[in-house]
């Protein structure tokens, strides 16, 4: 889920927003602050949380990325001042909130049943499902919306979409609110499942990336796809080898897929010409 | 007073090796490497295994500058043809591959736990244990240092690697094998990360996976862009300074807890600035393309 | 001949870019390829110098096969190559830019770490040389993002000669050139073929090409439409038609 919502922004806006992770960590404390601490309701929590993703990825978006692109900056320098802002908030999160794991109580510890030799538990499946949902619902927005279609035409060739009138700027506030609300929704399940610790942004924001990758970057279904591959490999790989080594199974796999087939599994090859 | 002013100026003779190596690759041929700080894990790692196991230092630190250099060569084979952000997220994952390894290889590493008693080095039965001393040691590899890489840079080879920078196609098309040329790069620049990395070690004694995580390319990825793509002199002055900046934090009298974060939020706003008012940094003739 | 291009195939998408072509270059003469935009001609050049491969066909250099192999390898192998657009390493001085081009011994990294590169005194002697002949020695030092466009091209063609070479492509060696630094390119390059160059050209200026070429290969959406000396191609029908509009 959250490859996809990368993706999307990476489709459009043609830079690794590394800082994805960040607005995906700054959402799960802020859940995390306002269930725990100021022991709001869960569900006023969570529309909460959507709110305060979304506008975390409009400030990035508006304050800084939006400089950058106005001074003409390349999409490596956006990768860098991205990586920059991931790392800024990471630390403001450890000031703030510490080092230590924090959990969410909302939903007690359910017992699994088993299916295909791994334990699943109910909650994996709701966000199974609600990942698939929202797969969809993605999908069909991107082909049939008019905003949809500026987007991906903004995606092709952002000066031809400009003649014919399409502003990218635009388009890239929209894609970072709908990136950023993904991201929201992601934080939110995510939180139900795992506990909070300042370094799980750059954790799930680089695994997504290599699932972008391995499914092709700038192609959302191909992120999903991604996605799947890869956590399935990471978890029945633990069994042959030792489960410390689940992210370098991950990256093996990526790096498998940069030599081999760089523009990934449903990919376009862009990135990779000049 | 005086130890510490030691102690600080080896710690930025160190960094300065790791951040003059790291200017090579982007400044000089335009690799985006984020996995540098795995080329100075391993340095650290191969330095101080070798000299736990019996190793003189001097054999131990060139060795494992050797070793680091070789997985420059192995981290060329999957990134050669790759440009730009790929290239950048492509080393980062193997940043956190060896991040990985260093942190679950137990029997070489002791994982989390990290390998004490590293020894100071001795040569030729001199120990470097004062740490005026040292300071004279790690002075004498950086000034090494910055002669090779000076001479690489200004030698036909170095305008090679430049011109791979500025338009790798019309490189090829004046034949130059650019693809050698990256790996040579990474190669060397592993080399004096691989350095710099096993010179920490023998210097603090104690390496754990911790000091190599993908927080600490942050301090290094800004002092190259501050001090300006292309110039060594702006990347030893941008050393120094940074490396001095974030000290009065512990003067206040912040915890430890608070200085860590805090160092990082430091470096990574001034990164951000100096992106979106000084992209060329202080000493650079250009800007990323 | 030098170079013989076989039933050339190159498809982009359902896109016929190269379509069946097959034509020869001549030693010691200016060979030109001529059409609208569109018609194919850079992606020849692209295929010539390895940058794309070809679908199907093949092509020769002195009866060696070259076809698909790498543009670096084909560089070496005697095809020197200038682009439609300037092409310099704007962050290299302009002798550093043509030092680049005259031997591969600055890939030797060893030879280049310890430094024994005196070799390359010979190569600044020639280099001089050429400088002074083109009248731009005082540009040597600066940096070439500093020059003006004509100069860059002035720079760049130097290059491209400099290279070691039997056949040089140039693409557009003119365009956004004014008229005078024109002439001086057109005698430029007849000295160059006197001095027995081979060259293949693409031009979109018919008066500097008609005065320069001795062979002209016209194209149309990937195909050879004509073939001959200036005068025929001037008196061809299909040519004229094509070139509907545009005076010959």
């Amino acid at each position: 889920m959250v490859a996809s919502g990368f993706s999307l922004i990476y489709s459009t806006c043609r830079f690794v927003h590394f800082a994805h992770g960040a607005t995906l960590l700054l959402s799960m404390y802020f859940l995390y602050f306002s269930f725990e601490v100021l022991a709001l309701s869960f569900w006023i929590c969570s529309v909460f949380t959507l709110i305060f993703s979304v506008v975390v990825g409009l400030f990035m978006n508006n304050l800084i990325y939006r400089q950058l692109r106005n001074r003409g900056a390349s999409n490596v320098i956006l990768l860098i001042a991205s990586f920059a802002l991931l790392i800024f908030f990471e630390s403001v999160v450890l000031m703030l909130f510490g080092a230590d794991v924090k959990t969410l109580d909302y939903l007690k510890v359910q017992t699994g049943f088993q299916l295909f030799h791994a334990v699943v538990t109910p909650l994996q499946i709701l966000i199974i499902t609600s990942a698939f949902i929202l797969f969809l619902i993605l999908l069909l927005f991107m082909k049939k919306s008019r905003l949809g279609k500026a987007m991906r035409a903004v995606s092709d060739n952002s000066e031809v979409a400009q003649i014919v009138g399409i502003s990218p700027e635009k388009i890239y506030l929209w894609s970072f609110i709908i990136g950023s609300f993904i991201a929201g929704i992601a934080a939110i399940l995510i939180s139900l499942e795992q506990n909070l610790r300042p370094m799980i942004g750059t954790e799930i924001m680089v695994k997504s990336f290599a699932a972008a990758i391995i499914g092709g970057i700038g192609s959302v279904p191909g992120a999903i796809l991604g996605s799947f591959l890869l956590g399935f490999s990471e978890n029945y790989g633990i069994w042959f080898i030792d489960s410390g080594y689940k992210d370098a199974i991950g990256f093996g796999i990526l790096l498998v897929f940069l030599i081999f087939r760089p523009r990934g599994i449903l990919g376009i090859e862009k990135g990779l010409g000049d | 007073m005086l130890d510490y002013l030691i102690h600080f100026a080896i710690l930025i003779t160190i960094y300065s090796i790791l951040t003059i190596s790291l200017q090579f690759s982007i400044g000089f041929a335009g690799l985006l490497n984020l996995g540098h700080i795995a080329f100075y894990a391993v340095g650290g790692y191969s330095s101080a295994i070798l000299s736990l196991k019996g190793f003189d230092f001097l054999s131990a630190i060139f060795l494992a500058s050797f070793i680091t250099s070789f997985f420059g060569f192995l981290l060329s084979f999957p990134t050669n043809k790759l440009k730009g952000d790929y290239f950048a997220v492509a080393t980062m994952g193997f940043a956190f591959v060896v991040y990985e390894i260093s942190l679950n290889w137990t029997a070489l590493t002791r994982g989390p736990m990290g390998l004490t008693g590293i020894p100071r080095p001795e040569i030729l039965g001199f120990v470097f244990n004062l740490n005026f001393h040292y300071l004279l040691l790690s002075t004498l590899f950086l000034i090494f240092s910055c002669l090779i890489i000076l001479r690489l840079v200004c030698s036909p080879f170095g305008k090679v690697v430049q011109s791979v920078r500025d338009d790798e196609l019309a490189a090829k098309i004046l034949g130059k094998d650019t693809n050698k040329a990256k790996r040579i790069v990474l190669c060397v620049s592993a080399f004096f990360a691989g350095l710099s990395g096993g010179l920490y070690a023998h210097y603090i004694n104690y390496i754990d996976p911790d000091s190599f995580t993908i927080m600490e390319l942050i301090p290094i990825l800004s002092i190259v862009i501050i001090g300006g793509l292309g110039s060594l002199k702006g990347t030893l002055i941008a050393t120094f300074l940074l490396v001095l900046l974030p000290e009065p934090l512990r003067f206040i009298g912040f915890s430890s807890n608070f200085i860590g974060p805090a160092r990082q939020i430091l470096y990574a706003i001034l990164l951000i600035l100096i992106l979106i008012y000084r992209p060329k940094g202080f000493y650079g003739r250009f800007d990323f393309k | 001949m030098i170079l013989k291009i076989q039933n050339v195939k190159k498809y982009f998408g359902g896109v016929k870019a190269v379509d069946d072509c097959s034509f020869e270059v001549e030693e010691k003469k200016i060979t030109a390829l001529l059409g609208p935009n569109g018609s194919g001609k850079t992606s020849i050049f692209n295929i010539i110098s390895g940058i794309i491969n070809v679908d199907y066909g093949n092509i020769l250099l002195n009866a060696l096969d070259i076809t698909n192999k790498t543009p670096e390898k084909i560089s070496n192998l005697g095809i020197s190559r200038l682009f439609q657009k300037a092409r310099l390493f704007e962050n290299l001085s302009v002798e550093d830019n043509l030092m680049l081009s005259v031997n591969n011994q600055d890939m030797k990294f060893f030879n280049n770490l310890f430094g024994f590169n005196h070799f390359l005194n010979n190569e600044k002697e020639k280099l001089n040389k050429i400088l002074k002949l083109l009248d731009i020695e005082d540009l040597q030092k600066k940096f070439s993002k500093e020059l003006s466009y004509g100069q860059q091209r002035l720079v760049e063609i130097t290059r491209t000669f400099l290279n070691p070479h039997l056949l040089v492509l140039l693409d557009e060696p003119v365009a956004g050139v004014n008229p005078n630094t024109r002439d001086k390119f057109a005698k430029f390059l007849l000295d160059m073929k006197n001095d027995g160059e081979s060259i293949l050209l693409i031009e979109h200026d018919m008066r500097f090409t008609f005065s320069i070429a001795d062979k002209i290969i016209v194209l149309h959406e990937g195909k050879i439409i004509a073939e001959g000396s200036s005068e025929e191609i001037k008196n061809n029908e299909l040519v004229r038609k094509v070139y509907l509009g545009e005076k010959i």
